[in-house]
């Protein structure tokens, strides 16, 4: 009997085209957007799991909570390694740190080659033992990872040596350190939350900036920890707060708290300050999986009402067989066949095409993706339980619904099924609006959202300005003279400096101040910037003034002690009235800092973070200033050209002969902190764009059927005087009625889902009930479309044909 | 009321051509009620429609009211069929979605009467037909001679001048056929123009006029009545 099944569904396949085409169709497209989003999941679920100890370790997060701060940083104190290991070996087997100097990058040379290296890191070499390297190239023993020797990754050696042999070779960072090449190892996977390019010892460190830094006040490594086998993260995380207690500074060890991250859990469910890499956001992943599963419910729906108007061209031969003595459970179980030939077929298609745009969607998300991901027995069981599913309800469904047919009826060619009426499909053609309409509002809102956090005032002016990173360059110790030589040029506006870049991140650093003759210490978010700060970024005053910016702030005889602070800060101060915190003293180390002024808040992070307090701090002393002068901020006049950034390539060069220069437009820099939001929003219109697509396929399948159907009605509505317009009008009622219900269930799931989805936005947008109704003209105008066309075919055939009594 | 002048028409589907009609002249005045007879296939059927402007000839002329309707367009077709004329057909070809009020108001949602004016007018109709109980129902719960009646008030329910029948007795036994040949009747004594498509000799009997067809052909004319 399956045999006959399957001949004859695999006859009725070609033989009702149509229909075939646009179930196989819809139904792959569905299947190969779900693909995407589960090999993207998996994909993401899979970061760090490369290291076999992958379970095992963690990485030590650092929580700073005072009154209204509250700052996680990934980041730790140097001296946490070592102190941790020593205080638990019975929990933990190995630990490790990695340190970098962060942007502006290293330069290392050799050989004429000079690049700016991002993945440039300082390690213990435990980091050997617990994270995975495979080696290419290794030299003995004795001289391997030792001070002053560097491994590096196969692509750094491509790119300094080529084809030449690294071992034993001298790079040199940073115009002045020497390092031997000691080792090649295999590039880390996409799938990591950090990158290797070369690695060097922390002893090397030493070698540059002196001593080893002992201080448990600055946040400055990255520590990672290997557990004991068959120890859990909670045992040692209950012994960590006495630990803090033990080690950390007086002034914070109230308020710190250390917790353990576990390293596979790094890519998607950390937001910390101080991330090695870009990570990306859980809630972002099972969004994209989410909105997938909708899409292929859609497609779902597709299949199971295709099914069913192809049945009804097949009423004669249902009858037939129901003549002969079908059941019921033999209809069913002829659709069920059918049903998993085609899903089948869709899936092979779905396969194919997932094989041939993995690699351009591994390009979009910046990734590597891997088709194995599919060819894998948890992969099999989803997509088998998909299409088996699928089958068995379109089989029931088609099934129950043919047995139902009155052979009575058949054999006097009298059943029709005219307007939506039969139940299921009316159900699920709303709900294939329901789910179409949540997803359209989803992705409006969330384009909406993701033009606000571009567009946002942030509370300074990012326009027209220009930012190159200058730390460790000779521009920094240069600053004034490559300020005028800039300000020479009439479409520079002005310039100035800052330790990092305005509106990506800040340091926090530790003030103390006196409340009622208490001594009050805390941590605040910080600026360190160079002259003409605010006037650059159009910062506005709300009280006192701005730094004398003429002012030779290095002199011995005049001592700036002036400081500026945010509206947030002052206002934790002084609540009632921000001008009476002007002169009150505001120390750093040993500083003599009064507050000067008191500006506007503005964002010192991405929209992601809400606004925190801030201080805006000149340097004193000349050294530090050039520490500190890492980015280079120019503010170009409006009717700036090209050539105003050649003179400013001629500027960096005339201080810089080899280092390669770099240069971004701040907006850009600013817009890249939403590369996740920006994937995100790609997926979400993608999917919309395929949820219209299967969908108008759906719907012009089920009016395709519904006008040949009722050609008879319409005949009769025409000889008695219906004109195109009354048709078209019959026509598209029933599916206005159904978008106008299917607006009721969507408007208050998209709603609850949109809260949901924004709440974790410190910035969003406010919920725009324009963008609903959006929404549901965007659908009626669809599928009116269809219908109308499909409609207009029909009235327009002649009414005498339909009449025919034969 | 209705005139043709050297009507023809021809049905071609792929390689065969079919002539309906051929060289069809006639003439029928207001007030008048012909049957048109003839052999299955004679293209009876083709010429009602033709006069009921569902289609149009291949040549020839089509005047209504004396205007030359020939080729008009559909939507100037659909304008004159729906404040002119009423069908009636063998199969009743009932909306079977519709109830019985529905189906006979259909006419005059298509020429906007308001609603008040509809309920007047279908009530009217179904007291005359006697079918006003049977409002709420649905043509499947009517016997074929309800049906009929439905069908015929629908037609007549916007008062049309001209009622093409086409073989309305066909599907019904002889004594609900007689009653609405009786309804027929009235309607052409209350001065509506009638064709009527008919195989029954006894159902021809009830017109003025007969008109014999034959492979699209006018054979004969016969008056009956004066």
């Amino acid at each position: 009997m399956l045999k006959n099944f399957l001949k004859i569904a695999y006859r009725n396949l070609f033989r009702y085209k149509f229909y075939s085409i646009i179930n196989i169709l819809g139904f792959s497209i569905g299947l190969s957007a779900f693909l995407l989003a589960y090999i993207y999941t998996c994909n993401s679920l899979s970061f760090d799991k490369f290291h076999h100890k992958s379970n095992r370790i963690y990485r030590i997060a650092n929580i700073y909570e005072k009154d209204s701060t509250l700052n996680k940083y990934a980041t730790t104190p140097f001296p946490l390694s070592k102190s941790l290991l020593n205080e638990y070996p019975e929990f933990i087997e190995s630990s490790f740190r990695i340190f970098n100097f962060q942007e502006p990058f290293q330069l290392v040379e050799y050989n004429n080659r000079n690049f700016n290296e991002k993945n440039f890191f300082f390690a213990d070499s435990s980091i050997l033992e617990v994270f995975d390297f495979k080696f290419v190239q290794q030299s003995k023993k004795e001289s391997f990872f030792i001070s002053n020797s560097v491994i590096i990754s196969e692509s750094a050696k491509e790119k300094y040596f080529g084809k030449y042999n690294p071992l034993g070779k001298e790079i040199t960072v940073n115009e002045g350190i020497r390092l031997k090449v000691t080792g090649v190892f295999k590039d880390y996977p996409k799938q990591s939350h950090l990158h290797f390019d070369f690695i060097t010892p922390i002893s090397t460190l030493s070698n540059i900036i002196g001593n080893e830094p002992q201080t448990w006040l600055w946040n400055a490594c990255w520590t990672y920890v290997l557990t004991k086998p068959n120890i859990n993260k909670e045992k040692l995380e209950k012994q960590l707060p006495a630990f803090v207690n033990k080690y950390f500074d007086k002034d914070i060890r109230n308020y710190s708290s250390l917790y353990l991250q576990k390293l596979s859990d790094i890519h998607l469910k950390s937001e910390l300050e101080d991330e090695i890499e870009e990570n990306n956001r859980s809630i972002y992943i099972y969004v994209i999986l989410g909105t997938s599963i909708f899409l292929l419910l859609i497609a779902m729906i597709n299949f199971i009402n295709l099914s069913i108007v192809g049945s009804v061209s097949r009423i004669k031969e249902i009858s037939v067989r129901k003549v002969l003595g079908a059941n019921k459970f033999q209809l069913i179980l002829l659709f069920m066949t059918e049903a998993f030939l085609l899903s089948f077929f869709s899936l092979l298609i779905a396969l194919f095409f997932v094989e041939t745009s993995i690699s351009v969607a591994g390009k979009i998300t910046d990734n590597q993706f891997n088709i194995g991901l599919v060819f894998n027995y948890n992969a099999f069981t989803v997509l088998f339980s998909i299409i088996v599913f699928t089958s068995i309800i379109v089989g029931l469904n088609t099934g129950l619904y043919t047995s139902g047919f009155s052979l009575l009826k058949i054999i006097r060619n009298k059943t029709r099924m005219g307007n939506l009426k039969w139940i299921s499909g009316k159900f699920l053609i709303l709900l294939q609006y329901t789910i179409s309409l949540i997803l359209l509002i989803l992705v409006l809102i969330n384009f909406n959202q993701l033009l606000f956090l571009k567009n946002s005032d942030l509370g300074f002016n990012e326009k027209n300005i220009v930012v190159i990173p200058v730390g460790n360059t000779s521009l920094s110790e240069n600053y004034k003279k490559v300020k005028s030589l800039l300000l020479k040029n009439k479409n520079i506006v002005s310039a100035t400096a800052m330790d990092n870049i305005i509106g990506t991140k800040c340091f926090h650093k530790r003030y103390f101040y006196y409340l009622n003759n208490e001594k009050k210490v805390q941590f605040f978010p910080e600026i360190t910037v160079r002259d003409n700060f605010l006037q650059t970024f159009n910062i506005k005053i709300l009280e006192g003034n701005d730094f004398d910016n003429n002012q030779n702030f290095f002199s011995d005889t005049i001592v700036n002690d002036k400081i500026i602070i945010n509206k947030t800060l002052a206002s934790s101060f002084n609540n009632s009235h921000i001008k009476n915190v002007i002169n009150k003293k505001l120390f750093r180390f040993q500083g003599n800092e009064k507050i000067a002024a008191v500006i506007k808040d503005f964002n010192t992070n991405s929209l992601h973070n809400p606004l925190s307090p801030l201080v805006i701090r000149v340097d004193n002393n000349e050294n530090d200033a050039i520490e500190n002068t890492k980015y280079l901020a120019i503010k170009l006049n409006e009717n700036f050209t090209n050539n105003d950034l050649k003179y400013i390539y001629k500027v960096w060069r005339r201080f810089e002969k080899k280092r390669p220069f770099e240069i971004k437009f701040l907006s850009e820099i600013l817009n890249k902190q939403y590369k996740n939001e920006d994937l995100l929003n790609f997926f979400l219109w993608m999917q919309s764009l395929l949820v219209i697509i299967i969908s108008g396929l759906g719907i012009w399948a089920v009016t395709y059927f519904l006008s040949v159907q009722r050609t008879k009605e319409i005949g009769i509505r025409k000889a008695i005087g219906a004109s195109v317009f009354d048709i078209i009008n019959l026509f598209s009622k029933d599916f206005i009625k159904m978008i106008l219900i299917a607006n009721i269930f969507a408007w208050p799931i998209a709603y609850f889902l949109i809260n949901k989805w924004l709440s974790i936005f410190a910035y969003r947008v406010e919920i725009n009930f324009f963008i609903f109704l959006l929404a549901a003209l965007l659908m009626l105008f669809q599928t009116l479309l269809i219908v109308w066309l499909q409609a207009f075919k029909v009235s327009n055939s002649n009414p005498v044909k339909a009449l025919r009594d034969e | 009321m209705l005139k043709t002048k050297k009507l023809v028409k021809i049905f071609r589907s792929d390689e065969v051509e079919t002539m309906a009609l051929n060289n069809i002249n006639l003439d029928i005045s207001e007030g008048e009620f012909v049957a048109i007879m003839g052999p299955s296939g004679c293209g009876k059927s083709t010429l009602l429609n033709i006069l009921g402007l569902l289609d149009n000839p291949t040549s020839g002329e089509l005047f209504f009211n004396g205007t030359d309707v020939s080729y008009f367009s559909e939507r100037n077709r659909t304008k004159l069929r729906k404040n002119n004329v009423g069908f009636v057909f063998q199969s009743f070809n009932l909306i079977d979605e519709l109830s019985v009020y529905e189906n006979v108001e259909l006419p005059l949602l298509y020429l906007k009467n308001s609603k008040a004016e509809r309920k007047q007018k279908v009530m009217e109709v179904l007291d005359y037909m006697q079918i006003a109980h049977r409002k709420k129902h649905f043509p499947q719960q009517l016997s074929g001679g309800q049906q009929q009646r439905v069908a015929v008030a629908r037609a007549v329910v916007t008062n049309p001048k001209l009622i093409l029948a086409d073989e309305p007795t066909g599907n019904l036994d002889s004594a609900n056929g007689e009653e609405v040949m009786k309804l027929l009747t009235q309607l052409n004594n209350n001065g509506t123009t009638i064709v009527m498509v008919t195989h029954s000799p006894i159902d021809a009997d009830k017109a003025h006029r007969i008109v014999q067809l034959f492979d699209g052909h006018i054979v004969t004319e016969s008056i009956r009545k004066a």
